[in-house]
């Protein structure tokens, strides 16, 4: 910062060449962190979706003594009832990533939806769906969501619409004030003049616009939708018979695996994997995030 | 349609547009901007009616309320006889049909994202109910009725100039076959010698098919050129509407004058030799025009005690020739 603003007030030419070093380190950090973010990412859904060949054990059968401590068998060591903890975390896979990112599809078409209709009709519906979100937005989240998944039930079904339907508000924000410069935009005032139906402006106009930004907001949700399941399974309130990664700390939990030394190989790496799939969304979102937010992109000109 | 006659194609009477001015939480009404405060004015078929004013006269407000995209705040259109701003969802769909609009900027005023075949087929798909085919072959005739290669419909917008981009733009505005276009500022966003390609190309259709134009501009000889009547705009009232030869020639109001008056003169030394009307002061706001006549406070022949008492109304002083001024009445 400081040399730049030197550059700036001693010569032009030199501010110039910084500048332009400074947008190139800035688009390398976004590079950076996309590869970083898509690598993370790609492996834990690799990991995922061949948890089959990957796993050394059934997951849900007993294969070697409770409590064992890692061994050349068990590489993490056995839970409370014998069961491989490496191969429950790589089934666990399977889980908390299908609701982390079912769940903020359910959030992106929730607020695609509601932005749209806020950005179209702003004068009454848009203000009443904007206040709507506002309340969603300033509800602390976690109490809500141990309140709901106590009262509907514990199911996985039941999880993913809860996070769903808790994290879709920030989405609405971003598309409903994307939508409202582009209504302003001569090409759509050209489709009224035709004639042409709300429907037809805002399939053939205004979705394809924002559907960029929709994916971009559903990369960034995924991440904040892995934490939320965690918490909710961590906190018991999860689906009993689908083993998420918050499920295991849960029974570590239970078992009191917290004060004893099996927390190394019991509580660490479900813990870590479930950072990690947060972070590799994080990242991902954060490059996609530069690449398309418009606010963002004005900026780096 | 029935009525072919040539006095009321469309007739604008006391035609008002006001814009709310909203603030605050509870989004209390502190007053309007008068975009256009009673505008009366007909348009014949197939002529070119030129709208000429300062910015934010309400010239373009005053074209969108025209075809229906504003909805007026009082007064009535009426468009073959038909109120443009009918209840009647139907007949409000089938005069729009016959009513279309260019924009100023070509550059906005397509979806940068969709190609021209989709851009010029758009009032097609609204309306009509057509094959893949048919409407190929529509949106092709239309590309080369304004001049372009049909070959370019799988292209995007920002492949071609401003210029090219014009000439899409009207290709589209002609899609559905209408009588009325409203162009709004077509040319003033292009260069000079494209301008005259576009003028050329809009006078040819107006008698290849039919058209009457309502031309709005600000550039006096641009509209000199193309019009047929010319209705001059002050601070949302018509001030002066008169054949566009009387207005160059004898022009009676004074804010016409000085308009014409600033136009440059391409001889140097008549040039020199001229005396300039000069106004004084900016255009007054349109939230809260002067009293009286609203061009009284910048009127180098106002009349103290007259001018700002009482407003004048647009009368007709000699055939053809109206002029909103005490003066000239």
């Amino acid at each position: 910062m400081k040399t730049s603003s030197l550059a700036f007030s001693e010569n032009s030419e030199i501010s110039i060449v910084s500048k332009k070093r400074k947008r190139k380190r800035r688009f390398n950090s976004g590079r950076v962190s996309g590869i970083a973010g898509c690598t993370i990412v790609t492996c834990l859904i690799l990991a995922a979706i061949f948890a089959k060949q990957l796993s050394p054990y059934d997951p849900s059968s007993q294969s070697g003594k409770p409590f064992s401590p890692p061994s050349a068998e068990h590489l993490l060591g056995t839970n409370d009832i014998g069961q491989d903890i490496l191969s429950e975390l790589v089934y666990g896979a399977r889980i908390s990533l299908t609701i982390g990112i079912v769940a903020s599809i359910v959030a992106m078409v929730i607020g695609t939806t509601v932005g749209l209709l806020a950005g179209y009709y702003p004068r009454v519906l848009g203000r009443v769906l904007m206040r709507f979100v506002d309340i969603i937005l300033i509800i602390p989240f976690l109490p809500l969501l141990i309140l709901l998944a106590a009262y509907l039930g514990r199911s996985l079904v039941y999880t993913v619409l809860i996070i769903g339907a808790l994290i879709w508000a920030g989405t609405a924000r971003v598309i409903r004030s994307q939508v409202l410069t582009i209504v302003k935009q001569d090409y759509v005032l050209a489709a009224r003049t035709i004639g042409a139906s709300d429907l037809h402006i805002i399939v053939l106009h205004i979705l394809p616009q924002v559907l960029l930004l929709a994916v971009g907001q559903f990369v960034q949700a995924t991440s904040g939708a892995i934490l939320l399941e965690a918490a909710l399974s961590f906190l018991g309130l999860g689906d009993p018979l689908q083993k998420s990664w918050g499920t295991v700390l849960y029974w570590a939990q239970v078992r009191g695996v917290f004060l004893t030394p099996a927390w190394k190989w019991w509580v660490l790496p479900p813990g870590m994997l479930i950072s990690l799939a947060a972070l590799g969304f994080a990242l991902m979102g954060f490059a996609l995030e530069q690449v398309i937010n418009p606010r963002l992109k004005n900026n780096s000109k | 349609m029935n009525s072919n006659q040539t006095a009321d194609f469309i007739k604008v009477d006391n035609l008002k547009k006001h814009f709310p001015i909203q603030k605050g939480l509870f989004s209390r009404k502190l007053g309007n901007v008068k975009a256009v405060d009673g505008v009366s004015l007909d348009i014949r078929e197939n002529e070119t009616l030129g709208l000429v004013g300062e910015s934010g006269c309400g010239k373009s407000t005053l074209g969108r309320t025209l075809i229906g995209l504003y909805e007026s705040t009082d007064g009535s259109v009426f468009f073959e006889g038909e109120n443009v701003c009918s209840e009647n969802k139907r007949i409000q769909k089938e005069i729009k049909k016959q009513m279309q609009m260019i924009f100023q900027d070509p550059f906005s005023s397509m979806n940068p994202g969709i190609r021209i075949r989709t851009i010029v087929g758009e009032p097609l798909i609204v309306h009509e109910k057509l094959t893949k085919q048919q409407l190929r072959d529509r949106v092709a005739s239309l590309i080369e009725l304004v001049g372009l290669e049909a070959d370019c419909m799988e292209r995007y917008p920002h492949q071609f100039s401003g210029g090219q981009r014009q000439r899409i733009a009207i290709a589209r505005s002609l899609a559905l076959n209408p009588k009325f276009i409203v162009c709004d500022e077509p040319v003033s966003s292009l260069d000079v010698s494209i301008q005259a390609q576009i003028i050329n190309l809009l006078n040819r259709l107006k008698s290849e098919v039919d058209l009457t134009y309502l031309f709005i501009s600000h550039d006096l000889a641009v509209v000199k050129h193309v019009s047929d009547r010319i209705a001059v705009m002050y601070l949302g009232k018509v001030v002066e509407l008169a054949d566009c030869n009387a207005i160059y020639g004898k022009a009676s109001h004074p804010y016409t004058r000085s308009l014409l008056n600033a136009i440059p003169l391409p001889n140097p030394i008549a040039e020199r030799n001229k005396t300039t009307i000069e106004l004084k002061g900016d255009i007054p706001s349109p939230s809260n025009p002067p009293f009286g006549c609203r061009f009284h406070t910048r009127c180098p022949e106002a009349e103290e005690g007259f001018c700002e008492i009482k407003e004048p109304d647009l009368c007709e002083v000699c055939a053809g020739h109206w002029v909103a001024c005490h003066k000239c009445s």
